[in-house]
């Protein structure tokens, strides 16, 4: 790599060329000013506008590439409530706690794919704040190293390090919903998602996910767009907006990506279930190998769905399984309490 | 011959664009008319600015780096980050050649 051929495979190299064309070119008005008889003011009033170029290059460029860089998720709103110097700090902190949410959702269901009995991503390895850019609302956002979380514990590393399953699951989380994005803002069908995420319950839980990230349209946020190194090379052009919104939240009213499926009837605990998704795990399953299974409901009120809560209910629908056969989706069409 | 790289809102997609950047860059030995034509276009800044909305950049075809047009292509990281371009990506600009 030299100055002039850079590689340019991320900003900070970019930027350091950029940099170095233009302290060149402040370098030959020097020289040229002096051979020219030219004095200081002359001097000041050439090179101007190389260095206003320079002060934006690291006001703003400079900033916003370290936190791509150092970001495993960068999520950048646009819209009316964005447009100000000063964006409300309860902003802030709802996209925050958002984001944060979702990948934690998609990061579970991922994590109980490979660990049966894990309940959750622990607290200390939430997402952390990585940047925060001015103008536009960019957060950025990472997974924390193994060293931070033992700093954070008085020394206690977890038990595998890097490697913890929790980390992976993590990350998985944010490329699967980077995955997701590209396919909902492009329009592809079910079908094509289910062939890069064969399994439906990641599949549905990262539907979910993506749909609460993108824009409502009610605060005054229009477009949320993701970047960041988790997401790299998915090529992430297009925004999520409230219509990708609303185009979601049809497309998983009915979740099972094929509905060729005979019905089954599977007898199992409920468990946290989420009325907003209109959706429950069903756990401790009779004669089923699987231990989680999601459930999907339409025609039930929220009132009955609470009735459900840790009870063993007997639930018929169609399922959907992943490519060990093992049920991971169900479209429920009845159910009834048993215990 | 002179040649003038045309860059700024107007020549991308942008739906309100607001600015024209120039680069003019002048061939071998004319380092002495570049410094004074520059100079008279810095002085008529703000009143180019307001009639055209034009800035205006020079540089000279063999100087080292002979890379000016390099800067104005590579993108913003911001614009990039809007377009969902990565940093390798760069934009095309208008080379005007006077005879």
């Amino acid at each position: 790599m030299s100055a002039d051929n850079p590689n340019r495979n991320d900003w900070q190299t970019v930027l350091d060329h950029k940099a170095r064309l233009l302290y060149a070119q402040i370098a030959q008005l020097q020289r040229e000013v002096a051979e020219y008889g030219g004095d200081d003011q002359l001097l000041d009033e050439m090179t101007q506008p190389y260095i206003e170029l320079l002060k934006s290059l690291y006001a703003e460029d400079y900033p916003l590439a370290k936190a791509i860089a150092q970001s495993d998720l960068l999520v950048r709103l646009d819209g009316p409530a964005i447009s100000r110097d000063n964006p409300r700090v309860s902003l802030i902190g709802s996209v925050f706690d958002n984001v944060r949410t979702q990948v934690g959702k998609v990061a579970k269901a991922i994590a109980q794919l490979s660990q049966k009995g894990i309940r959750g991503i622990p607290k200390e390895m939430d997402l952390g704040l990585s940047a925060y850019a001015k103008g536009s609302l960019i957060l950025g956002f990472t997974v924390p190293t193994a060293s931070e979380i033992a700093e954070s514990q008085q020394g206690q590393e977890t038990l595998f390090g890097e490697q913890d399953p929790f980390f992976q699951a993590a990350r998985d989380a944010i490329r699967t919903i980077g995955i997701v994005t590209k396919h909902v803002t492009e329009g592809g069908t079910v079908e094509e998602l289910a062939a890069e995420i064969p399994d439906p319950e990641i599949r549905d839980t990262a539907l979910a996910a993506v749909k609460e990230l993108a824009p409502s349209g009610r605060l005054g946020i229009e477009k949320v767009r993701l970047a960041g190194r988790g997401v790299a090379g998915l090529n992430l052009e297009k925004p999520l907006t409230p219509l990708i919104r609303e185009a979601i939240r049809k497309s998983v009213q009915h979740p099972v990506a094929t509905q060729a499926e005979a019905p089954v009837t599977i007898v199992g605990d409920v468990r946290e279930i989420d009325l907003d998704e209109r959706r429950f795990e069903l756990r401790h399953i009779e004669n089923l190998e699987e231990n989680v299974v999601r459930c999907a409901y339409l025609e039930q009120t929220d009132e009955e769905a609470r009735q459900w809560l840790n009870r063993r209910v007997r639930v018929e629908g169609i399922p959907e399984r992943n490519a060990a056969n093992k049920v991971r989706l169900l479209e429920v069409t009845s159910i009834e309490i048993v215990d | 011959m002179n040649v003038v790289y045309v860059d700024g809102s107007f020549v991308t997609d942008n739906e309100h664009p607001k600015d024209i950047d120039i680069v003019i860059e002048y061939s071998d030995g004319r380092a002495r008319v570049r410094l004074s034509e520059t100079y008279w276009f810095l002085r008529q800044k703000d009143k180019v600015w307001h009639r055209y909305s034009v800035d205006v950049l020079s540089c000279l075809k063999n100087e080292k780096p002979a890379k000016m047009v390099e800067l104005f292509q590579c993108l913003k990281v911001q614009d990039a980050l809007e377009r969902g371009l990565s940093s390798d990506a760069r934009k095309g600009i208008l080379r005007v050649s006077l005879q």
